[in-house]
């Protein structure tokens, strides 16, 4: 289990990270952060092929921050992102990767709640197992 | 002849006085005489009369004097002149002092009849011409007080209101409209609305709405228009002016401040949203944990399923638990607290509380101080939503705390309140959520306070419940020290 891809979790909701990592971990090494500051100090000190990140977090820290500081960094803006988002209760916003991935900065987009089946699949679609 | 019309006769010789009176009485005329001025003038101070007939030519006073009399009357009265000198000068002169005609003596009784009747003619138009002028000045004096009403009334509206012509120039515009559009009054009265509304989308639509066909003439346009700089918006209703339905004459603008009402609007669309995530995100990781066990990960793990079951009850206990405190901010916002208001001692609401949080607070080993004095002043309180504030303000005190630490209550009282305070050793507010936390939904989010179950309403329904007791809720923190609520219950005197 040497050359294990690595995926980290972004999420403010320990349950939600935890459903992610339960659908990831069979096949990746999982870590977590809470908040963008978290995973930003988490993806300068390590090595990371995946970015599963909520987009909806607390206020004044959205995904899209993290996403975009992600891209600004020339270490990170190769990195893929995933981006789970509930946005379309909370704000009546529906996100397709195939008109806003320009803008949005992010490789795929799955709406809340995570289905594991789903989420695997695209990891797998976008690194490869 | 008009009957019943009243006749003055002054004449110093008896024989024309009592030939007129005889002539005119058989016309159905009320005929009275006077044999000299003097007595001619007291009778017309003690009779309206319609037609007075003057010798010129009198002792005392002299017909022209009982013209210029008669003329300051001002009475619409009509003097016929009689004169033995029919010349030309006399009968001029007394027509400049206001005579209508006169009659030269000798005269015969159908020359006296025919004067009299153009008297009397006279006297009628003269009537019915002040008649008409009073009317008109009447109607005059009214039109004005009604405009000076409408003006007034049109001034003091809540509502801005400009018209405009059909050429599109301002006719009329309140002291509101020009506050909300910022439009100095001096100069824009009789000018075209272009660039002078300072609203582009306002004057397009009123130019818009002048040129609309016949047919479509009655309709009533509305717009909302937005004034940026003071973060203002008003509707706007226009309305045409037309005269039977058919020709616009003009526009009819009323502005109308909508700004509050918007504000709610979203308040309450804001509020529907979140409420609307709050439950669906417990629902979103029952799902999830549901999945991950119907995708047969752990067939061979009962541990891990049962240990995901009990996580997915606990998410849906959490659920009915945010339910129940909606239903609960619904019922406080309908003004269900204050219907069962009864004087009631706090100290009794607190022993009920702390008695049933005790075992909680055993099992974190947290200790309570509690100082409850005796004979404390009552005050209105709806008890089974007072036991509820204290639940949650204690509740959090328990949920936040150190491991080993200690709850403070106290009872005081002050010159118009009862004042209880509730203190913890807990972790403590950041300043920077501290003016959040009485906010519906708000919940602290850091490593202190990660794992700690609650719905984000326990202290927002405790406020307005103490709100709704005419109290109020003050909070001091210190991060990683403590925090401690003070609640003011107005004491009842």
């Amino acid at each position: 289990m040497e050359n294990r891809k690595k995926i980290l979790i972004v999420d403010d909701d320990e349950a939600s990270i935890e459903i992610s990592k339960l659908a990831l971990e069979d096949f990746y090494d999982i870590d977590a952060a809470f908040n963008s500051e978290e995973a930003m100090e988490k993806l300068k000190s390590g090595h990371f092929d995946l970015v599963v990140l909520d987009l909806m977090m607390e206020e004044r820290d959205s995904g899209f921050t993290l996403a975009y500081a992600m891209k600004e960094d020339s270490a990170l803006k190769d990195v893929p992102i995933i981006m789970l988002t509930s946005a379309p209760e909370k704000t009546g916003f529906h996100f397709d990767i195939s008109t806003d991935k320009d803008w949005l900065k992010v490789d795929e987009f799955l709406e809340k709640p995570i289905k594991a089946t789903e989420l695997l699949a695209n990891v797998k679609k976008i690194i490869g197992a | 002849m008009t009957q019943n019309a009243n006749i003055l006769v002054i004449d110093d010789e008896q024989v024309i006085c009592i030939s007129c009176q005889q002539t005119l009485e058989k016309e159905g005329l009320n005929v009275d005489c006077a044999e000299n001025g003097v007595i001619g003038l007291a009778k017309l101070q003690d009779k309206t009369y319609d037609v007075v007939l003057t010798d010129l030519m009198m002792p005392q006073i002299s017909g022209m004097e009982i013209l210029d009399a008669i003329r300051k009357m001002n009475q619409n009265i009509v003097a016929i002149v009689i004169t033995g000198y029919a010349t030309i000068e006399s009968a001029v002169e007394a027509v400049k002092k206001g005579a209508y005609d006169y009659l030269s003596k000798p005269f015969t009784p159908d020359e006296l009849r025919r004067v009299v009747r153009k008297a009397l003619e006279r006297r009628k138009l003269l009537l019915e011409t002040e008649q008409l002028r009073k009317e008109r000045e009447q109607n005059l004096l009214e039109l004005a007080k009604e405009r000076s009403q409408t003006a007034t009334i049109i001034n003091c509206m809540a509502e801005g209101v400009i018209v405009t012509n059909r050429e599109a120039r301002l006719v009329l515009i309140n002291s509101l409209a020009e506050k909300m559009l910022h439009i100095q009054k001096n100069y824009v009265i009789g000018k075209p609305v272009l660039q002078l509304l300072n609203n582009r989308e306002l004057e397009n639509i009123i130019y818009k709405t002048l040129k609309v066909k016949k047919s479509t003439s009655t309709i009533t346009r509305r717009k909302i228009i937005f004034d940026k700089k003071e973060g203002r918006i008003y509707q706007a209703v226009i309305a045409p002016i037309s005269d039977d339905q058919v020709h616009i004459l003009g526009l009819v603008t009323i502005l109308r401040d909508i700004s509050q009402e918007k504000k709610i609007e979203k308040t309450k669309e804001e509020f529907v949203h979140t409420v609307t995530h709050e439950l669906n995100a417990p629902l979103g990781i029952i799902q999830g944990y549901l999945d991950l066990i119907l995708d047969g990960k752990f067939l061979n793990n009962v541990d891990k399923q049962n240990e995901l079951i009990k996580k997915s009850r606990d998410k849906a206990s959490d659920l009915t638990r945010l339910i129940k405190d909606l239903l609960n901010i619904f019922e406080i916002e309908a003004g269900k607290v204050a219907q069962e208001m009864r004087p009631t001692v706090i100290s009794t609401i607190l022993v009920d509380v702390v008695d049933f949080m005790k075992s909680e607070a055993i099992r974190k080993n947290l200790t309570f101080f509690t100082q409850i004095p005796e004979n404390l002043p009552q005050v209105m309180a709806d008890k089974k939503y007072l036991n509820r504030v204290f639940t949650n303000l204690i509740g959090n005190a328990i949920k936040y705390n150190k491991p080993n630490g200690e709850i403070k209550i106290k009872v005081e009282t002050d010159d118009l309140y009862v004042v209880i305070t509730i203190a913890d050793t807990g972790i403590g507010i950041k300043k920077q959520d501290q003016n959040k936390i009485f906010e519906e939904f708000y919940r602290v989010k850091n490593e202190k306070t990660r794992g700690t179950p609650g719905t984000g309403l326990g202290l927002s329904i405790a406020k307005k419940i103490i709100e709704s007791h005419s109290g109020y809720i003050e909070m001091e923190s210190e991060w990683e020290v403590g925090t401690t609520f003070k609640v003011y219950l107005p004491k009842l005197t």
